[in-house]
């Protein structure tokens, strides 16, 4: 089944029953033709590179026509540079990155035969995160029947991901496909071409690439084939821009060891919607090969206290791309939200390797997660969380918690700064991991976020001044769940009622707003188009914790719901109830049309069959 | 993922729901209704943008509508604050076949000058 190797995890930390996803394809097929096919596109590339230096000149000509000296001396240092730097020109427009690796070269070279250079068709014109290589493996073995080993793909993805990876600057804002969440990709490109892309796949997936101007023209030409889709130049000329073969980012990276070294003692900071914050800390040890290690974390959650241990296997690609698995200890119950549940790690390592951060997932369609930022343990003292995160203007007496690490073993109010209009009374309590301290707020001070300083330890944007919460935000404001069937267990969804304030605009759903934090209020949903509230059963239910669960029966219609918070303690001017909405589709596990099955798979559809791409 | 013909390819949903996931199957395609009121919500969300309005009925009774648009990402130069609490609205659309207040925009003006022409996007 075909969505099942597509959405099982990366091959990082493979479970045993991979393995035959991996060795199901068992006969090579050489296809010569096809390598012999793209040494004639690179040589045509080679040779349209040539053309375009020289219309370019053509051009210059053309418009010098009234000077022809100026022309000639143009044509001279033109030829010059050609000539003293042709290797170097031209080489700079179709330079291929070279496959030193043995395994890659016996295991591709059948159909990607290496040239004098050590460059490999195709391959040595591409670049991919771990999951781009990867999924261009499976493809390989599922259309080419190429027979590998799962240490073998393992090694395989870990070279190409280092070698003819992504620079961390690039992986950074795609961060949200690995991480597998559901984000807006509007404005990334222009309609043309998120039309395009995005009907099949996020524009991530194809971001996730970085290739050649030719190797963007033949993947698109592929897709029109494939797809049967409309030329689209639009598409190609963006994704020769945006993301090319060669970056200034990636040579710098490129040039560095590439090795991370994360062994030691790490602060982390978790949200888990509808849980609030979770702090503690992770002990990283180095595993049996360079780049893979084992982990150890203990999260404590801010609001109750509940402790939750994890252990896990992570490897890291490219020296920043953590790619791991971890569980909880002890079993996980059958409650699909269990913190203890078997969970995917993706995490980005900050260049410096000082700090990571992404998302701890699981479930059916990577609903649930923990949303973590780590940090390395130093001798000195760091400031993790403040709690509350908001504090109204005009309140006396509040207790604040401060948690961190290496606090002063005395502290005093004047070591506590959170800025004008804040003041500390006193220290209730002073721990190396932990104070209490008690504060007022001035009636007139300035609403918004603003910085907590522990002496040398600031948190940014710790704590929210309001003076009063003007609406109510369920989050996540755009979501799916699903019902299950026989094959497909149930899509859940978690949501959480933000309470904001308008910002300095005094507008409310502007981008300056003030996030305050969790508030507290009832839930209920309203399905769309209901005349009366009988369809609720047939659709699910959302739990007082604002959990959503599907109706366990699958009545093979999608419907779209309203999620809804209800304020219990924060009123609008009229002194009704602030109410938030948040907009849920609850949708069909599995979508047949002309005769195709297609399931879903995070926000989309794709086809489930076999894939001989 | 293969072989996605062209016809299936409009019914798919994409990226953060951004294309509408549902056709007019639940609305009364056969007859557009107009309507006047006061906006006291507008959800700039996917897959569909909605605004609710109230609107006074003939013998002075406060109904509450709510309208259906496509999704934010094919209202082109709107915002989150389009459409804001107080605005007084006219719509032109197809109501929901349940008998719901729900209707779909066809067309939207606003007295605060937000439009919506014509239908687009599904």
């Amino acid at each position: 089944m075909i969505g099942k190797i597509h959405t099982d995890p990366l091959i990082v930390v493979p479970r045993p029953e991979l393995k035959s996803h991996w060795q199901k394809c068992c006969s090579t097929s050489p296809q010569d033709a096809v390598g012999k096919r793209w040494s004639r596109q690179n040589s045509k590339l080679r040779r349209e590179s040539e053309e375009a230096l020289l219309l370019a000149f053509a051009r210059d000509m053309g418009q010098t026509n009234g000077s022809m000296q100026a022309a000639i001396t143009r044509f001279q240092l033109i030829w010059a540079i050609i000539l003293a730097l042709p290797s170097f020109a031209l080489s700079q427009m179709n330079e291929g990155i070279p496959v030193t690796d043995q395994l890659v070269l016996a295991k591709c070279g059948t159909c990607h035969a290496a040239d004098e250079h050590g460059n490999m068709p195709r391959i040595s014109w591409a670049r991919s995160t771990p999951e781009g290589w990867e999924d261009a493996l499976k493809r390989m073995i599922r259309a080419s029947r190429v027979t590998l080993t799962p240490p073998e793909a393992r090694a395989i993805v870990n070279y190409l991901s280092g070698t003819h990876g992504l620079a961390p600057e690039e992986t950074k804002p795609l961060m949200y496909y690995a991480e597998r969440r559901i984000h807006d990709e509007a404005g990334m490109a222009s309609d043309g071409v998120l039309d395009t892309c995005t009907k099949c796949h996020s524009l991530a997936r194809a971001l996730s690439w970085r290739r050649s101007e030719g190797e963007w023209k033949q993947v698109v030409a592929e897709h029109e084939s494939r797809y049967r889709l409309k030329p689209n130049e639009e598409a190609v000329a963006f994704l020769q821009k945006a993301a090319p073969l060669h970056s200034p980012e990636w040579a710098a990276w490129n040039a560095k060891t590439k090795k991370a070294e994360l062994t030691g003692r790490w602060l982390v900071t978790a949200h888990v919607v509808g849980r609030g914050k979770f702090y503690g800390e992770m002990n990283v040890q180095p595993g049996s090969n360079d780049g893979e290690f084992f982990t150890r974390v203990v999260l404590k959650s801010v609001n109750d206290g509940a402790t939750v241990f994890r252990t896990g296997h992570v490897v890291v690609y490219a020296g920043y791309a953590w790619r791991g698995r971890s569980q909880g200890s002890g079993s996980a119950s059958a409650s699909p939200e269990d913190l203890a549940s078997e969970a995917r790690e993706t995490m980005w390592i900050s260049p410096d390797g000082s700090q990571a951060e992404g998302r701890w997932f699981w479930g059916q369609y990577q609903e649930f997660g923990f949303d973590v930022k780590m940090q390395r343990a130093s001798s000195g003292p760091a400031l993790l969380v403040v709690d509350p995160p908001a504090l109204k203007t005009g309140s006396q007496a509040n207790r604040i918690r401060l948690i961190g690490d290496h606090f002063p073993a005395e502290a005093t109010p004047t070591d506590l700064v959170a800025g004008p209009g804040v003041s500390v009374r006193r220290i209730i309590s002073s721990t190396p991991r932990e104070i209490v301290a008690e504060v007022d707020v001035a009636a007139d001070a300035t609403p918004g976020r603003r910085d907590v300083a522990l002496r040398t330890a600031t948190l940014q944007s710790a704590v929210a001044l309001y003076d009063r919460v003007d609406y109510v935000k369920v989050t996540p404001d755009s979501s799916m769940a699903a019902f299950g069937d026989q094959a497909y267990p149930r899509g859940f969804q978690q949501y959480e009622a933000i309470g904001y304030q308008r910002g300095a605009d005094g507008k409310l759903h502007t981008a300056d707003d003030v996030d305050l934090g969790p508030v507290d209020v009832n839930w209920s949903i309203e399905v769309f188009y209901e005349v009366d509230s009988s369809k609720r059963e047939l659709v699910g239910k959302v739990s007082p914790a604002g959990f959503f669960t599907p109706a366990s029966e699958n009545p093979n219609v999608n419907y779209d719901v309203w999620v809804v918070a209800t304020a219990k303690n924060n009123k609008n001017k009229d002194g009704n109830p602030l109410v938030g909405k948040g907009y849920l589709v609850v949708t069909i596990p599995t979508y047949t049309f002309n005769g195709r099955k297609y399931i879903r798979e995070l926000d989309r559809w794709i086809e489930d069959g076999s894939d001989t791409r | 993922m293969r072989n996605l013909n062209n016809t299936l390819l409009a019914f798919l949903a994409t990226a953060a729901l951004a294309i509408g996931h549902h056709g007019l199957a639940a609305f009364d395609q056969t007859t557009k209704i107009n309507l006047k009121g006061t906006v006291t919500e507008f959800h700039f969300v996917n897959p569909h943008c909605v605004v609710e309005f109230e609107v006074k009925d003939a013998k002075g009774q406060v109904q509450k509508w709510q309208g259906e648009m496509t999704s934010p990402a094919h209202l082109k130069g709107w915002t989150a604050t389009s459409l804001e609490p107080g605005n007084v609205v006219t719509v032109t659309g197809y109501r929901a076949k349940s008998g719901a207040t729900y209707l779909w925009i066809l067309k939207l003006s606003s007295s605060n000058g937000t439009e919506l022409k014509s239908f687009t996007g599904d």
